[in-house]
C-alpha cells in the first residue's frame, strides 16, 4: 500500500520526476559507456602487450628490471618447465636486441624481437600486422616495420644487414626480407624489426639464450592460476616469474590512471545530479506539507510518512538507474560492434607504455562493473531523499495543518 | 529595482539557492580542473614534440620527406643558415644530420638515432644544456664529443667520460667508424632521443657520413606559432630555402598534430557534457521556483506587469544564481588549478610514455585564460537556456489561473 | 461615461471533463465614484466577475467595457497597460512580495510605468503616510500584522491614482477590528479622491459601508440594491 502510494506519488508531477529521471539516467549512461569504452582498449591494450612484449606469465633473468637486453640461459629447459604449467597454452621464448640494419641506400637504428616462428605467428602481435610478405620461417628472413621499409627503400627478397655487438664482439649478419608490418605508430614502424630465435641466438652468442619464456594463454582470465602454478614449477630455479602485470607495469599504470579518471570523473559528475534530485525531492516534500499533516491527523505515524518519502526516493533512484542502464547498455552495444574510430584524429596506431594501440577502440561488456556503479549511483540517489524524509518524520500536524501546501 | 528583487528571490529560499550554485560551481571547478590538467599533457606533448623536435618549421631535400634516405640532404647549409637566420620571421634556427648509428662501449652496442648539431644553435633551440642530467651538453667549437639519452647510455653501460664506438654507413654505402667521448647523458621526455638516441657536433657527423655542408633538416621557429599558414610562402621565399622543401610541423607530423587538435576538443565535449548536467539542476530549480511564486507572479501581473516583463524577472534571477555559481565555481576552480599548475598531479606510480613522449608520473597542468572565459560564458548561456522554458512558461500564465492555484 | 459596463456576459471554465458555468448572462453598469460590494456565496460567481471587470479574465461572451474601451479588442500588452494605468487590485491575501519593503511593494506600479525613482519615492512615501503607515515605509510584509499589509496593498492600488479599485475580500483575514478600519480606509479614499471602488466580498461590515450592494446567485445578478 505504501509502494503503491509511493509510486502514485511520483507522477503527481510528470515533469519534474521525468526531468530528474532522465538527469540520473544521463549520469548513468555516461557512466556505463566510459566503463564499456575502457574494458574494451584495456583489455586491447593488455592482450597487444602479452602478445607482442610479454606473456601472460613471464619467466626472465632474475632481479633486472629495466634491462630489455637482460638473457637467461637454458632457455629450453625453461620453455618445457613452463609448458607443463597449462593446458591449452602456448610457450614462447624471445630475444630482444638493438642495432644498426643497413640496406644498400641506407641504414637505420633498430629493436629487433627476435621470435620462434611457429608459435609466435600462432599467438599473433606483429603476425597479426603484416601487409605484405610472409612471416619468418628460415634462419635468414626478417620482417620490418612499413617505416624501415620506406627509409630504407627495400621490398621482400632483398637484403639487409643487422649490426650488434654482444660480450664485446660486434657481429653483422645478412638478412633477406621476408614481409612488412605496419601497425600505425610511427615510432613502431619506423623502429621495430622481427628475426628468428636462432638468428638472434648466434649474434648474441649464445645458443640456448632468451631475454624472456613466456606462456600465452587462451583464456586470458586464467592468469592468477597459471602465475601461481609457474611460481611453484619453477621454485628454486635462479629467476623471475612475473605476471603480466610485473612485466609491463607501465601499461597497468596506465590503465589503473586511465580508469581512475575516467570513472572518477564521472562519478563526480553524478554527485551533481544527486544535488538536483536532493532539491527537487526536498520541494515535492515540502508542497506535500498540508497533506502531510492530514495523513497525521488521521493516525498515520511520522515513522509511515518518512518511510513513504524514502520509498519515493528508492523508487526514483531506481527507476532512473534503471532507464540509465538500458541506455547504457544500448550506447555500450554499439560501441562493442562498431568502436569509436579515432583513426582520422589519431592515425592508425598509437603506442603507449611501449605497446601499440590500434586507434579504432571498441567497447567491451564489463558487467560486474556496470552493476557495482548501478548500485553506487542508486545509493547517491537515494541518501538526496533521506534529509527530506527525516525532516518530515519531525512535522508537527498542528503547523502542518495551518500550511496552505 | 528589478536586479534587486531577483537578487532577493534567490535567497528566500537559502538552502535551495545554495544547493543548486554549488551543483553548478561543482561542475565548473571540475571542468576546470580537467581542463587544466589536459592542457598540461598537451603542452607537454608540444614542449617535447614541436619545441624540441618538430620546431615550427622544417626545411629538407624535396626527396627527404618520407624515405628520410640518407642521402637526400641539403646543399650549402652555412650559407642557408646565414640567409634563413638575417630573416625577421626566423627567431631560432637549428641545423641538424641524422645519422643512424650502432653504438657502443667496451660490451654492448645498441642502435642509436644520433643527429649531428651546431651545439651553440641546438641548444637556444631546444634548451638541451639544461636537461643534461650528468656531465655537461656539447661544447662550442668542440670535436669527437658526445651526448646520450640516459637510458642509452644504461644499457650499453657507459657513463660520462667513457669512450664510445660509433659506426654508421656512409652516404657511399661505406661503413665508417669513429671513437667518441661521452660528455653528458640527456634526459629530455623524448623517447627517441632518452632511450635511443644522442648528438654530436655537426661537423663530426658529416665528415662520419661523408657529407660535406650538408644537413637533412633546417628546423626553425617563428615568433608567433599561430600563424604559420602566412610565415610558411615568406620562408620559402627566402634564399635559404631555395630548391628546397618547406613544411610546417602539423605536415611532418600530422599524427601529432591531430591527437593535440584532439585533444582540445575533448575539453569542449568535457566541459558540455558537465556543464549540461548542471544546467539540468538549475532548470529544476527554475522550475520549482516560478511553480512556488505562481499566485505572486499572477498579483504582478494583474498589477499590470506585462508577460514579457515576468519573463524578464525569471531570466534575471537565473543570472543571479548563475553569477553566485560561477564566483563560487571559479574560486574553487582556481584554487583547484593553482593545486594543479603548482603541485601537479600524481596520476601515476611511475612514468608513462604516450607516443613518444615520457610523461613523468606528476603532471604540472596549464592554465589558459581563454579556456576560463569559454567556461564562465558557457554556464551563462546553458543557465539561460535552461530557465528559458520556465520563465515563457511562467509570462504565458493567465493571472486568474496563476491566483487560483492558491 | 460610466467606469464600467458589462452586457449579457458568460464565463464557463471546463474542470476536467465537465463545464462550470460561472456567469449565465450578467449586465452591470458601474459610475464612476461609487462604492460597489458585489456579494454571494462562494460559487455564486462574484470573483469571477470581479476578475473580468479588471481585466483579468475575458468572458466567454458578452461585452466588457472599462472606460468604453472594450477588453476583447485589446491585445494582452494593451491589457496590462490597462491594468498598470487605470486600474488597482487588492486581493485576500498574500498580496505584496515577501522580499521588498513596504515602500517598493507600494511604487510597484510606479516602477511598472517607468517613472524614475526620485519622483515615485516620494509619491508612495505620501500615499503610505495618508493610508496611516508613517514610519513604517522599510518594513518587510512579515514584519507587519494583517491589517498594515492591507493598507500597503491599498496604498499600492491608488499610488498610480487609478480610476477603478478592485478588492476581492479584502477583509476576510482580519479581525472584526481591523476590517472596519480597513473598510473606513477604503471609504475615505473613494470620498477624498473619488477613486471608484468594487469588492467581491461576504463581509456584512463591507455591505453596510456600500452605497450600492449587488448580490450574485449561481451565474446571475439576483439583487441589486441602492442605497
Amino acid at each position: 500500500m505504501l509502494l503503491r502510494m509511493a509510486f502514485r506519488n511520483l507522477f503527481r508531477n510528470k515533469r519534474r520526476t521525468l526531468i530528474t529521471m532522465t538527469a540520473i539516467a544521463i549520469g548513468m549512461a555516461l557512466i556505463d559507456v566510459t566503463i564499456t569504452i575502457q574494458h574494451g582498449s584495456y583489455t586491447d591494450l593488455i592482450n597487444r602487450g602479452v602478445s607482442s612484449i610479454a606473456g601472460h606469465v613471464v619467466v626472465r633473468s632474475k632481479g633486472v628490471s629495466d634491462d630489455p637486453e637482460s638473457r637467461v640461459p637454458d632457455s629450453s629447459a625453461h620453455a618445457d618447465r613452463l609448458a607443463g604449467v597449462a593446458k591449452d597454452a602456448k610457450v614462447q621464448r624471445r630475444i630482444m636486441l638493438g642495432g644498426l640494419l643497413t640496406s644498400t641506400s641506407g641504414s637505420a637504428a633498430v629493436q629487433a624481437v627476435a621470435v620462434e616462428a611457429a608459435v609466435s605467428s600462432e599467438i599473433g602481435s606483429m603476425y597479426d600486422e603484416m601487409i605484405s610478405g610472409d612471416w619468418i620461417k628460415t634462419d635468414r628472413d626478417i620482417i620490418i616495420g612499413a617505416g624501415l621499409a620506406e627509409t630504407l627503400d627495400v621490398t621482400e627478397g632483398e637484403k639487409l644487414v643487422f649490426m650488434g655487438q654482444s660480450g664485446g664482439e660486434m657481429t653483422s649478419r645478412l638478412f633477406r626480407l621476408r614481409g612488412v608490418f605496419k601497425t600505425g605508430a610511427a615510432d613502431v614502424d619506423g623502429f621495430m624489426v622481427v628475426m628468428p630465435l636462432a638468428a638472434a641466438q648466434e649474434i648474441v652468442g649464445g645458443n640456448d639464450v632468451a631475454t624472456m619464456v613466456t606462456l600465452h594463454l587462451d583464456d586470458a582470465g586464467a592468469w592468477p592460476e597459471a602465475v601461481a602454478a609457474a611460481r611453484t614449477a619453477f621454485e628454486g630455479v635462479d629467476v623471475d616469474v612475473l605476471s603480466w602485470k610485473g612485466a609491463m607495469p607501465d601499461v597497468d599504470a596506465f590503465i589503473k590512471a586511465d580508469r581512475r579518471i575516467g570513472q572518477g570523473m564521472l562519478f563526480a559528475l553524478f554527485i551533481i545530479v544527486s544535488m538536483g534530485v536532493f532539491n527537487t525531492f526536498l520541494m515535492s516534500v515540502l508542497e506535500r506539507t498540508r497533506e502531510f499533516g492530514v495523513l497525521q491527523s488521521i493516525g498515520m505515524k511520522p515513522n509511515q510518512i518518512a518511510k513513504l518519502v524514502l520509498v519515493e526516493g528508492a523508487l526514483l533512484g531506481f527507476f532512473g538507474v534503471l532507464l540509465g542502464s538500458l541506455l547504457g547498455a544500448a550506447f555500450s552495444y554499439s560501441l562493442i560492434v562498431n568502436g569509436l574510430d579515432f583513426s582520422d584524429s589519431m592515425g592508425e596506431g598509437m603506442s603507449t607504455s611501449g605497446v601499440v594501440m590500434a586507434t579504432h577502440f571498441y567497447g567491451a561488456w564489463d558487467i560486474p562493473r556496470m552493476i557495482i556503479f548501478a548500485i553506487a549511483c542508486f545509493i547517491v540517489t537515494f541518501i538526496a531523499a533521506i534529509w527530506p524524509a527525516w525532516k518530515v518524520s519531525r512535522l508537527e500536524p498542528v503547523k502542518a495543518l495551518r500550511n496552505q501546501g | 529595482m528589478w536586479w534587486s528583487l531577483a537578487w532577493r528571490n534567490l535567497w528566500r529560499q537559502r538552502r535551495r539557492t545554495l544547493v543548486t550554485c554549488m551543483a553548478m560551481a561543482i561542475g565548473i571547478a571540475m571542468t576546470m580542473g580537467i581542463i587544466c590538467f589536459q592542457d598540461g599533457f598537451n603542452a607537454e606533448l608540444g614542449r617535447v614534440m614541436v619545441d624540441q623536435r618538430l620546431g615550427h618549421i622544417q626545411i629538407n631535400h624535396p626527396d627527404y620527406p618520407g624515405r628520410r634516405a640518407l642521402h637526400d640532404v641539403l646543399d650549402g647549409v652555412d650559407a642557408r643558415v646565414a640567409s634563413l637566420e638575417a630573416d625577421e620571421m626566423v627567431s631560432n634556427l637549428t641545423v641538424r644530420l641524422n645519422g643512424p648509428a650502432l653504438v657502443g662501449g667496451d660490451k654492448k652496442s645498441e642502435g642509436a638515432f644520433l643527429v649531428g648539431v651546431d651545439p651553440k644553435r641546438e641548444d637556444a633551440f631546444t634548451q638541451l644544456s639544461t636537461m643534461v642530467i650528468e656531465g655537461r651538453y656539447l661544447a662550442d667549437g668542440a670535436s669527437q664529443e658526445m651526448v646520450l639519452g640516459v637510458k642509452l647510455a644504461e644499457n650499453i653501460e657507459v657513463t660520462v667520460g667513457d669512450v664510445a664506438v660509433v659506426v654508421t654507413q656512409g652516404a657511399d654505402g661505406s661503413m665508417g667508424n669513429e671513437l667518441f667521448t661521452v660528455v653528458g647523458l640527456l634526459s629530455t621526455g623524448d623517447e627517441r632521443v632518452d632511450r635511443g638516441g644522442g648528438q654530436v657536433h655537426l661537423s663530426d657527423m658529416q665528415a662520419l657520413l661523408v657529407l660535406d655542408d650538408a644537413a637533412h633538416e633546417i628546423t626553425l621557429r617563428t615568433p608567433d606559432a599561430d600563424t604559420l599558414g602566412t610565415t610558411k610562402p615568406i620562408i620559402s621565399s627566402n634564399a635559404g630555402a631555395a630548391g628546397a622543401v618547406v613544411r610546417t610541423w602539423g605536415e611532418v607530423d600530422p599524427q601529432i598534430q591531430k591527437m593535440m587538435a584532439m585533444n582540445q576538443s575533448m575539453n569542449f565535449v568535457i566541459m558540455m557534457i558537465v556543464l549540461a548536467v548542471a544546467g539540468i539542476v538549475v532548470l529544476n530549480t527554475m522550475m520549482m521556483v516560478v511553480y512556488e511564486r505562481t499566485h505572486e507572479l499572477g498579483v504582478l501581473k494583474a498589477l499590470g506587469m506585462k508577460p514579457s516583463g515576468v519573463m524578464k524577472l525569471i531570466a534575471m534571477e537565473a543570472l543571479c544564481l548563475t553569477t553566485v555559481s560561477v564566483a563560487i565555481g571559479v574560486l574553487i576552480g582556481g584554487l583547484l588549478d593553482w593545486y594543479i599548475v603548482v603541485q601537479g598531479v600524481k596520476f601515476l606510480d611511475g612514468d608513462l610514455t604516450f607516443a613518444g613522449v615520457r610523461f613523468a608520473g606528476r603532471l604540472h597542468g596549464l592554465f589558459e585564460p581563454a579556456m576560463l572565459f569559454n567556461i564562465v560564458l558557457s554556464s551563462y548561456l546553458i543557465a539561460m537556456f535552461a530557465a528559458g522554458w520556465p520563465a515563457w512558461r511562467a509570462s504565458r500564465m493567465l493571472p486568474t489561473e496563476a491566483m487560483r492555484e492558491v | 461615461m460610466s467606469i464600467v459596463q458589462i452586457e449579457n456576459v458568460t464565463r464557463d471554465y471546463t474542470q476536467g471533463s465537465h463545464t462550470v458555468r460561472a456567469l449565465r448572462g450578467v449586465d452591470l453598469t458601474i459610475e464612476p465614484g461609487e462604492f460597489v460590494a458585489i456579494m454571494g456565496a462562494s460559487g455564486s460567481g462574484k470573483t469571477t466577475l470581479l476578475n473580468l471587470v479588471g481585466g483579468l479574465d475575458g468572458p466567454t461572451s458578452g461585452s466588457v467595457r472599462i472606460e468604453d474601451r472594450e477588453l476583447k479588442d485589446m491585445t494582452a500588452a494593451e491589457r496590462s497597460e490597462l491594468r498598470r494605468d487605470r486600474i488597482g487590485f487588492v486581493f485576500q491575501a498574500y498580496n505584496l512580495v515577501p522580499v521588498l519593503s513596504a515602500v517598493e511593494n507600494a511604487e510597484m506600479v510606479l516602477l511598472l510605468r517607468g517613472e524614475d525613482e526620485g519622483a515615485r519615492r516620494e509619491l508612495t512615501m505620501n500615499i503610505l503616510a495618508s493610508v496611516g503607515l508613517e514610519g513604517m515605509e522599510n518594513r518587510r510584509p512579515n514584519e507587519l500584522s494583517g491589517g498594515q499589509q492591507q493598507r500597503v496593498a491599498i496604498a499600492r492600488a491608488i499610488a498610480g491614482d487609478p480610476a477603478l479599485v478592485l478588492a476581492d475580500e479584502p477583509t476576510a483575514n482580519l479581525d472584526s477590528e481591523t476590517g472596519n478600519e480597513i473598510i473606513s480606509l477604503m471609504a475615505e479614499l473613494n470620498q477624498a479622491r473619488g477613486i471608484t471602488f468594487v469588492f467581491a466580498t461576504h463581509d456584512p461590515k463591507v455591505m453596510a459601508a456600500a452605497r450600492r450592494v449587488i448580490v450574485m446567485e449561481d451565474g446571475q445578478v439576483k439583487e441589486d440594491r441602492r442605497k
